[in-house]
């Protein structure tokens, strides 16, 4: 079950899905970063020089965070911080994508995102890689490279 | 059973576990329940699309029968207790949900968990 039938079964608009989803990924995206730097909420909020309770409630979603903050957060953790936007697609091209490369490839699909990529799991390693895996020649059928943020 | 297919993961409801949502939902702020749900599932995904998730929204939480330990996906103060199979490869099964407003893990909890597990990965 894709997560655009879960929303569908538990009554939530996309609107508030994509909210939260965002509001989710950068948080922990920044927990985990803070993890693998073992720098604690305590010590972040003292690089900060803001309350310990700040950065907490920052971090669980329960305070807006502003971009500033999140520029702030990203300096004192010597991280840099990378936004793209795209174009959103719709669910049935994703569900049809997949159907194509698992026919094809007989195996799932991997999805590709460079954002996270010291923690992304079972990605080949460059568009070269999927073309051989694919052994399709007509690349847009397949990906858009800038959907994947897979450098040519 | 219900299951989200993530690209990396799969991801099982195990029986009973969608039922044990809504009933820990239900003891939610009303107007908080929407983001809840969006929270917890958007997690879920993350999770099944292979992405690590921290410390904070994915601990440790109890031991499983034959060694090796079970989960929480944690968006307070609902938590999914989950495990990922050693039977079923790329695949984490969803014991059950509770509302948890109390620190230690409860052993009806871990009980279910490891009843849960014998019952998928015995069998």
């Amino acid at each position: 079950m894709s997560v655009e039938n879960f929303l569908g079964e538990l009554g939530i608009t996309s609107k508030v899905y994509d909210c939260e989803a965002l509001i989710m990924n950068v948080t922990e995206d920044i927990l985990v970063a803070m993890e693998s730097k073992n720098v604690s909420k305590a010590d972040l909020a003292k690089l900060m020089n803001k309350s310990k309770s700040f950065v907490t409630q920052t971090l669980s979603g329960s305070r807006n965070m502003t971009l500033r903050t999140l520029s702030e957060i990203a300096f004192n953790l010597n991280i840099d911080v990378k936004i793209s936007f795209k174009n959103k697609r719709q669910h049935s091209e994703v569900e049809k994508d997949r159907l194509v490369w698992e026919q094809n490839c007989g195996f799932s699909k991997p999805s590709f995102s460079f954002a996270n990529d010291e923690f992304y799991l079972g990605r080949p390693n460059s568009y070269k890689e999927i073309k051989s895996i694919t052994n399709d020649s007509d690349k847009n059928s397949w990906y858009s490279l800038e959907d994947y943020d897979i450098a040519a | 059973m219900k299951d989200y297919e993530g690209t990396v993961f799969h991801i099982i409801h195990c029986e009973g576990a969608i039922d044990s949502f809504y009933e820990a939902l239900k003891r939610v702020q009303k107007h908080k329940q929407e983001s809840l749900k969006a929270q917890m599932l958007s997690l879920i995904e993350r999770l099944g699309n292979g992405h690590k998730l921290s410390g904070d929204s994915f601990p440790t939480e109890g031991d499983l029968p034959k060694g090796g330990s079970f989960r929480a996906i944690k968006k307070l103060p609902v938590r999914a207790y989950v495990w990922r199979s050693k039977k079923h490869s790329n695949t984490y099964y969803i014991s059950h949900y509770i509302y948890k407003d109390y620190p230690k893990l409860k052993p009806k909890d871990c009980e279910k968990v490891c009843n849960n597990w014998r019952l998928i990965e015995e069998n």
